[in-house]
This record gives structure tokens, sequence and C-alpha cells, in this order.
């Protein structure tokens, strides 16, 4: 990665304000839900080989897929890695309220015609996907200069079943 | 030396009974085990040459010290025992009274009948041989139980510090049981007929046990921020092996499946962020190799198999857990 591609990232971290002594994964990503004022919801997923994690916009709220077939340190570093896209302001893809629930239905692996290609647009660049992992790697250099690591180790909890509850009381609505 | 020695045990057993009994009242400490240390601390002291012929003097009683300074090991051993929850209450209760019972009953016949004496190596009569096998044969019994039941247990602690402070008690222990070993059969096989040489070679053995197991027992009391610094190096090296196995395991899963993202180096004073960067980095190399190999990709020999090890680990584990299987897998 350029000099200053890691410059930016530093001084975003900087930016920030966040404090790292009370680390938690679900804390930050509240954090980050309300500095966006936007909710983030989880989404765990088998997904497609060659995605591991993808960050969906919603009408009112952010979807972080995430490869659900995988040790939970690492299923919690891909939720970290989105939530770096997000911090460093990359664009991604944006879905419809339909295109959403196709996405929140689907409960098998992600490989259906209609969705995979979907989730591979929320692939990011080379530099955006750099960037984001640079991110990501600095926030867990905090982490662990905070000794709180083993809040890396455990995702934050998916609210998926509320979020289908929020689904079909709109349909009743 | 031995002068020094004597009253360093004593110095040393109400310094650990001083600061046990400030935890306890402070509540961070167990009554069974500042009474275990208490007790322990009353037993040297009347072992103390001057405490011993002063006290017998007062009381006008011989060997009355060598007495009290048994039932006081006794008292030891069995607060140890309650310390680490050993067996039933009841049966532990039960053999400490048997045991004080029985030296009460045989010291009139034993020390009581023979001559003032500060040496205890060998049984002046029968009754000495007696008094001192009831009294090994207790302790060796009960830090038996101990060894063999909840002491044991604590080596497997998840807890590196509890596991290097049990391993220290177990140590005292061993010392302790092999001391009281020798010393019994030592007697047993007629110990006042052996020959001064063999004498000498047991009495030294006992006195350089007895002394080890004093400094093991108060290096068991030593506070926990003196552990985690001994386990420092320890862990210092085992953390070194372990990243080692893990970079060459990332190195190797990078030339059969050249992953994007490389992590950082965080240097080997961070010898933890490492650990974790290069877990992570061999779990993205993992999700790599499974797309190359998905989409039948020609792939190096041994990938598949090194993909179907890398598979084949649970993803619940915890993350040291993980980090041991990554460690175990053959390259």
């Amino acid at each position: 990665m350029r000099r200053e591609q890691t410059q930016r990232v530093k001084a975003l971290l900087d930016e920030l304000d966040y404090d790292f002594s009370n680390f938690t994964l679900e804390g930050f990503a509240d954090w980050l839900a309300q500095r966006r004022r936007r909710q983030i919801v989880f989404v765990p997923r088998s997904m497609p080989a060659s995605v591991s994690g993808a960050w969906v916009k919603g009408h009112d709220k952010d979807y972080i897929f995430y490869e659900m077939d995988t040790p939970i340190v690492h299923q919690a570093h891909i939720q970290l890695h989105e939530m770096a896209h997000m911090l460093c302001g990359h664009p991604t893809v944006e879905v419809g309220p339909q295109q959403t629930q196709a996405l929140l239905r689907h409960t098998g692996r992600i490989d259906s015609q209609a969705l995979e290609p979907l989730l591979q647009r929320s692939v990011h660049s080379g530099q955006a996907e750099e960037e984001a992992e640079s991110l990501t790697l600095f926030i867990q250099e905090q982490v662990f200069a905070h000794k709180k690591a083993e809040e890396l180790y455990k995702t934050v909890p998916s609210d998926i079943a509320s979020e289908f509850e929020d689904y079909f009381q709109k349909l009743e609505g | 030396m031995q002068t020094i020695l004597d009253y360093g045990f004593v110095i040393l057993g109400w310094t650990v009974t001083v600061v046990r009994l400030a935890l306890r009242r402070k509540g961070a400490a167990t009554n069974n085990a500042w009474l275990h240390a208490a007790f322990f601390a009353l037993f040297v002291t009347f072992q103390h040459d001057a405490v011993y012929l002063g006290f017998d003097q007062l009381t006008g009683i011989n060997n009355l010290s060598w007495l009290m300074s048994y039932i006081f090991m006794a008292l030891c051993v069995y607060y140890a025992s309650l310390a680490f929850s050993v067996g039933d209450r009841w049966l532990q209760r039960l053999g400490l009274i048997t045991a004080i019972g029985l030296l009460v009953v045989i010291f009139p016949f034993g020390p009581g009948s023979t001559p003032e004496t500060l040496d205890h190596v060998s049984p002046g009569n029968i009754g000495e041989l007696l008094f001192m096998a009831v009294m090994y044969m207790y302790a060796g019994a009960t830090i038996w139980a101990i060894l063999t039941g909840r002491c044991t247990q604590a080596l497997r602690d998840d807890e590196p510090t509890i596991r290097l402070r049990t391993t220290v008690i177990v140590a005292t222990l061993v010392v302790l049981e092999c001391l009281l070993a020798i010393k019994f059969i030592a007697y047993s096989a007629g110990y006042w007929s052996l020959p001064d040489s063999y004498v000498h070679l047991i009495t030294d053995a006992s006195r350089i046990m007895s002394g080890a197991a004093v400094i093991l027992w108060f290096a068991s009391f030593a506070s926990n921020k003196v552990y985690v610094n001994l386990r420092r190096p320890i862990e210092f090296i085992r953390k070194a092996l372990t990243l080692r196995k893990l970079i060459s395991l990332r190195k190797h899963l990078e030339s059969l499946s050249p992953s994007a993202l490389m992590p950082q180096r965080a240097g080997l004073a961070r010898l933890d962020l490492r650990i974790y960067q290069e877990t992570i980095a061999i779990l993205d190399g993992t999700r790599f190799l499974s797309e190359q190999l998905g989409h039948g990709k020609p792939v190096p020999v041994g990938a598949e198999r090194l993909h179907t090890s890398l598979r084949g680990i649970p993803k619940s584990l915890s993350f040291d857990d993980l980090v041991a299987a990554l460690c175990n897998i053959e390259i």
C-alpha cells in the first residue's frame, strides 16, 4: 500500500475519536450506526467462495453479510472489515426493499444467479479493499494496545430474527 | 548455617501467616489457607532449638515441644487438605483426631520417657518409633490425597499462573512425601542399627529435603505478580514458537494460493497481535484456496490436502484452540 494511503488511513483512525479502552465489537458497531444515523444489520450467510463479506446499503439500513462457515474470530474480522469500508466512505451497492428481502430470506448458500451478482457488485476495488483492510488492522492494533483482544474473538450478534419481525409487521401494517 | 536456616524458616513461616491473615481480613484469602500457614509457623517455631528447650524447661516435661510440633504439623496438613477440598470432611476430621489422639497416647511411652533431646533423627525407643510413624503415616496419607485429588487437577487449569503455582505446590508435596517415605522406610528397616555412614547420608538428605520443602512452601504463597513475571519468559518462548509455526503455515498457503492482502508486521514485541494477524491471514488464505478449488483451477500438489485440513478445523473453537489446531496442521 502506498505511503499516502497509509497516512490517510491513519489520519482517519485519529479522526474517529473512539475510546478503545472500552472496546467491544458490538459497541463499536452501535457507535458506527449512531455516527451514520443508520442501523447496521449483521447477516450470517454461506457466502460465495470469492466473497467473505459484503456491505449492502438498504433504504434506511445497512446490511453486512458475512461468511458464517468460518471460525468465529474470522467472522468478527470480516464484520470489522466491512465496517471499515463504511468508515473509509467507500461506495457500495444500493438495493431496494424487494432485493433486500430476497437477500434476507435466502438462508442457503448465496450462489443463486439472482443474488450472487448483487453481492459481487458490493466487492470493492483493490485500492478500497487495501484501505479497508489497513484501517481494520489499525483498529485491531488499538484494540490489542488497550488489552481488549478477546473482544475481537466474538462477533456482533446477528439480529436477523427481529429484522424479519419488522418486515412482517410492515406487511401487516 | 543451620541456625540461620532455622531462624529463617521461623521468620518465613510467621511472615506468610501475617500476610495470609491480612488477606483473610480483606476477604481475599480463605480461613483454611491462613490457618494452614499459622500451624506451619507454630510447627517450625516449636522445632526451633531455643523454643524447644525453653518450652520444655517451662513445663518440666521432656520433649513436650516435640509433641506440640507434631500436633501443629498434623493441623497444618489437615488445613491444607481442607484448602484443597480433598475427600470427605468427616473422614478428614476423623483422621486428624485419630492421629492427634495416638500421638498423645503414645507420647508418655515414647518421647516423654526419653531424655530431653533436640536430635530427632533416630528414634530412642519403640515408643518414639511409633510416635514418629503415626505422624509420618498421617501426613503421608493426607499429602498423597492432596496430590492425587484437586491439586493435580489444578495443573490442567486454563490460567497459566495457577498452573505454575500448582506446580510449586505439587513440588513441595512431592519433596515432603519423599522425605516422609525415606524416614518411614529407614525407621521400619531398623534405622538405629544401620552403619553410621548410612545414618549420616539419610540425615543429610532429610535436612536438604526439609529445607527445599520449606522454601518451596514459601514460594507457593508468593503473590500472583511473582508468578506472572515468572511466566513471562516461558510465555514469550511459547508464543514465539507458535508464531513461527503460523508464519510457515501462512507462507506455505501463500505459495499454493497467493492472496491479495498480506498482514502487517507488528514486530516481535507484540507477539499476541502478530499471532492474531497471522491467524486471520491463514483464514483469509483458506478462503482464497477454496475459491480456486471451487472453480476447478489447477492447484499445486498438496493444496487439496492442506485445504481439507484447514476446513476440517471446527468453526466454534476458541481463539487459543484455533491457533493450537492451526499449529498442529502438517505442512
